[in-house]
């Protein structure tokens, strides 16, 4: 505890603008003490007041709507779908004209045949020859 | 050192060492509730995430259910499919004026992407023109399928000779 007779002498000192010696050779010595407490408890409130600052903004700050990132996981190829779709419906236009203008003929009633005939002896003619003959014998597609 | 500056000493020591414990576990408090409160953010984040993508997913069903129904209609459901589909390249082949003969109906597994498929071969008669066209159509039936190979002769009394070999994918999902 600071003595009031002290304290007035400090501020006599300060007033009349004497400086203290530099060699102080006391062990206590309440104003260095009392100095450096207050300072050293300043820069602690002043180190956790910005610390607690910086928390409290950190997590106040905090928007959930904004942290939610938009997650790529579904994966929907449209325009592979629109691709398909539209060869789809293509071939099935194509199918249905083709139909469409193929000749209709009336199915003719089987009628069983039967004749009686020597089976003609086999002609060993290759198809490329067919060909040959009338330039249009076989085409053949892999 | 006198008694009264012991007594100060000391209450000033007990002061001290009290104001840094209490400090420090609120410091400690504070660190631990801000985890808490990151971990519970993470959370919170994932949850969102998870909730949009659901109601991104339910909508995308809702708005492809046509396409998606096109696209598998282009498939045979099962084996039991091709029956038709004979029938009706059969009643096509007869009004077209040809002779159709189905030769081959296999089911195969494509071995580049394992997709089952009704492979059949089929061999018609008739004039060239109809013979070409009956080739055309079996080139573009309505389903997802593939001519493998198609020989087209000329026969010794004038008409054309058709053989084609086709595949038809069955819908695996």
């Amino acid at each position: 505890m600071i003595e009031n007779n002290f304290v007035k002498k400090m501020v006599k000192g300060i007033r009349s603008g004497k400086k203290p010696s530099l060699t102080d050779r006391s062990i206590m010595h309440p104003e260095r003490e009392w100095f450096s407490s207050v300072m050293l408890g300043l820069v602690l409130l002043v180190i956790g007041g910005y610390w607690s600052l910086s928390v409290y903004q950190q997590f106040n700050s905090v928007n959930l709507e904004a942290v939610t990132n938009e997650s790529d996981s579904v994966v929907y190829r449209d325009s592979l779908v629109e691709a398909a779709l539209f060869e789809i419906n293509r071939r099935a236009q194509t199918y249905e004209s083709l139909k469409a203008a193929a000749p209709f003929v009336a199915p003719q009633p089987a009628v069983p045949e039967v004749v009686e005939a020597e089976p003609a002896p086999l002609k060993e003619e290759s198809p490329v020859s067919a060909v040959a003959d009338d330039g249009e014998g076989e085409i053949t597609f892999e | 050192m006198s008694t009264k500056t012991k007594k100060i000493l000391t209450t000033s020591i007990i002061t001290a060492a009290v104001t840094v414990g209490i400090l420090g576990l609120f410091f400690n408090e504070i660190r631990a509730r801000g985890s808490e409160l990151e971990q519970q953010i993470s959370i919170l984040t994932e949850n969102n995430t998870k909730e949009s993508t659901s109601v991104r997913v339910k909508r995308l069903v809702q708005e492809t259910e046509q396409d998606r129904l096109a696209l598998n209609n282009n498939f045979f459901a099962n084996e039991s499919q091709s029956i038709s589909f004979l029938n009706e390249i059969e009643l096509l082949a007869r009004n077209l004026g040809l002779s159709l003969k189905t030769e081959a109906l296999d089911k195969v597994v494509d071995p580049a992407n394992g997709a089952e498929r009704i492979k059949m071969v089929f061999v018609f008669n008739g004039q060239k023109s109809t013979v070409l066209r009956f080739s055309e159509i079996l080139e573009v039936v309505p389903y997802h399928s593939s001519v493998d190979s198609l020989t087209l002769r000329k026969q010794p009394d004038g008409n054309w000779e058709g053989r084609a070999a086709i595949s038809i994918t069955i819908n695996s999902l």
